[in-house]
């Protein structure tokens, strides 16, 4: 596909990233003072009994997100094809839309990692308190849903402002991939649109799509992993339980990517075969 | 002299640039239209036209009108009706994703066609007419991509038969297959001459010349001549142009 791009979308393609490093240099500038703000006035490790068990609320939103983070990509999906099968190409909202997109996916995916720690981290103090307004431990899976509520929603959004973007983009891929004479030769039969988008079209674009949209979760666990990770090598010295998690999630990542590969590597290898 | 098809004043564009320059011309029912000429000279863009698969193309405006049995096509409400009267042959073989069968009975079934025993009578006429069916008798359950060049290109031709059109297009079907298939295409195509109407696109002047009734010469969007093959063939057709394309001493 590389190859096909005009010097007209390659430089374009330059431009965006420049803009996204631009922003990434910036941000990583402000997160890193935040930061530090954040460890400065949570440094004193009061009692690491609370805050291991003040993860407990956090593994329980990740499982959230994470499936958040699924109906974002089935949703991206679904956009995706709203945005390439119904709206022209010259639409604005088409194109407001894919800008934005070109932007967000970009960004390499560290920098919503990044995001996401500073999220939690600026949040920590006030969730640390809460645990301590309430000293006994079974209580603290009932922290007081104000707050967990805006610590929940800043990580969906985080998160969804990963995956969508870059499922709409693979997922409109996928759908450019099968070219216009491909459609066509449904539409001389006297198909109309939606029966060549599911006799023709996402038949072929499938594997594709599926690839996308692996390749989207596998980086919501890849963040999710880190998220786990850089929260217990700060705060506690117990890493025996929760590094298992940071591995599994890890794993979990590694294994989706690795699918998602084969899946274009198959695809590409068959597609070869029959043209 | 029955006319299957009346253009007058077609026109079309592509933003600025002009396809086809305002063309009149009648195609009669049963015959075998020859459409030759170099690239770009705007074939194709007439064969969208008829079908109305050039609304696809944003940028492309028509102007004029194409009649069908007496009826503007742009007034067809069903487009989808109107593209089935039409079988068309596109210059590569495309495949839907589906076994041979499921090909051929994909324009019945989009049309609402769901008997199990029609469908199969419907898949092997086609399969007989487009001479294919010996081949893939055995296997109609395995995918038409799997096939070679020549067999799906057959099996396009198949498919454009399944809906029982009026008029069979064909663009330059032989680009893409050898002489031997070529030739038993060709055959296929003078026998469906008694039931349809056949537009046939090509690049190969001799295929026209073995086949058409009668051939029109198309050149940078404008329709030079039209008559029998045998005078667009002979040593004085209508214009000087016809005479050096058709004898290879063109440009
Ligand atoms: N989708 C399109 N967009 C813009 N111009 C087109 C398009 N398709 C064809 N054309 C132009 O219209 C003219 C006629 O093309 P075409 O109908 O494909 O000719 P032919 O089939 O005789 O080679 C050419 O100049 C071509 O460049
Ligand atoms: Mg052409």
């Amino acid at each position: 596909m590389n190859s096909m791009t005009t010097r007209a979308e390659r430089k374009q393609k330059i431009v965006l990233q420049s803009i996204a490093f631009i922003i990434l240099g910036v941000a990583f500038i402000f997160l890193w003072h935040e930061l530090k703000n954040a460890r400065a006035t949570s440094g004193q490790p009061a009692s690491e009994a609370i805050l291991l068990s003040a993860l407990s609320p956090l593994f329980n939103n990740l499982y959230i997100v994470l499936s958040m983070s699924l109906l974002a990509i089935l949703f991206g999906i679904a956009f995706a094809f709203y945005l390439e099968e119904w709206l022209p190409a010259t639409n604005w909202i088409r194109r407001l839309i894919e800008s934005l997109i070109a932007i967000l996916t970009g960004i390499p995916s560290i920098a919503y990692g990044i995001l996401a720690i500073l999220i939690f981290f600026s949040y920590a103090d006030t969730l640390k308190e809460a645990i301590e307004a309430f000293p006994l431990p079974e209580n603290i899976g009932t922290i007081p849903s104000q707050i967990e509520t805006t610590v929940f929603y800043a990580e969906v959004l985080t998160f969804i402002l990963m995956v969508m973007p870059l499922t709409i983009k693979t997922t409109q891929e996928a759908l450019r991939s099968v070219a216009t004479p491909i459609r066509e030769a449904a539409y001389v039969l006297g198909a109309n649109q939606w029966q060549v988008l599911t006799r023709q079209v996402v038949p072929i674009a499938f594997t594709r799509i599926l690839a996308g949209g692996c390749r989207a979760m596998s980086r919501a666990f890849a963040m999710a992993a880190l998220l786990i990770g850089i929260y217990t090598w700060h705060y506690t010295t117990e890493l025996r339980g929760m590094s298992g998690r940071f591995i599994l999630f890890l794993t979990v990542a590694l294994f989706l990517s690795i699918f998602s590969s084969t899946l274009i590597w198959v695809h590409g290898s068959n597609s070869a075969q029959h043209s | 002299m029955e006319n299957k098809i009346e253009i007058s004043g077609l026109q079309v564009r592509y933003g600025d640039k002009t396809a086809l320059n305002r063309i009149s011309f009648d195609v009669h029912k049963n015959e075998i239209l020859g459409i030759i000429g170099p690239a770009q000279s705007g074939k194709t863009t007439f064969l969208k036209v008829i079908n109305r698969t050039l609304e696809f193309i944003p940028e492309a405006t028509v102007e004029g009108t194409v009649k069908l049995d007496g009826v503007d096509i742009d007034t067809i409400d069903d487009v989808y009706e109107l593209r089935r009267r039409i079988g068309m042959v596109l210059p590569l073989p495309v495949g839907l994703p589906l076994s041979i069968y499921d090909n051929v009975a994909f324009a019945p079934r989009t049309a609402g066609l769901r008997t199990k025993s029609e469908l199969d009578e419907i898949v092997e006429r086609c399969l007989q007419q487009a001479a294919l069916w010996d081949e893939v008798k055995d296997r109609l359950d395995t995918l038409g991509t799997k096939l070679s060049g020549g067999q799906q290109q057959r099996l396009t031709i198949a498919r454009a038969l399944s809906h029982q059109p009026e008029i069979l297009c064909l663009d330059e079907f032989s680009i893409a297959i050898d002489p031997v298939t070529t030739m038993r295409i060709e055959e296929v195509l003078k026998t469906l001459q008694t039931e349809m109407t056949i537009l046939l696109v090509t690049n190969l002047v001799q295929q026209a010349k073995r086949l058409a009734t009668r051939t029109a010469f198309f050149l940078n969007g404008d329709l030079i001549e039209i008559d029998t093959t045998d005078i667009i063939f002979s040593d004085n057709p209508g214009s000087q142009a016809t005479y050096d394309y058709v004898n290879g001493t063109f440009g």
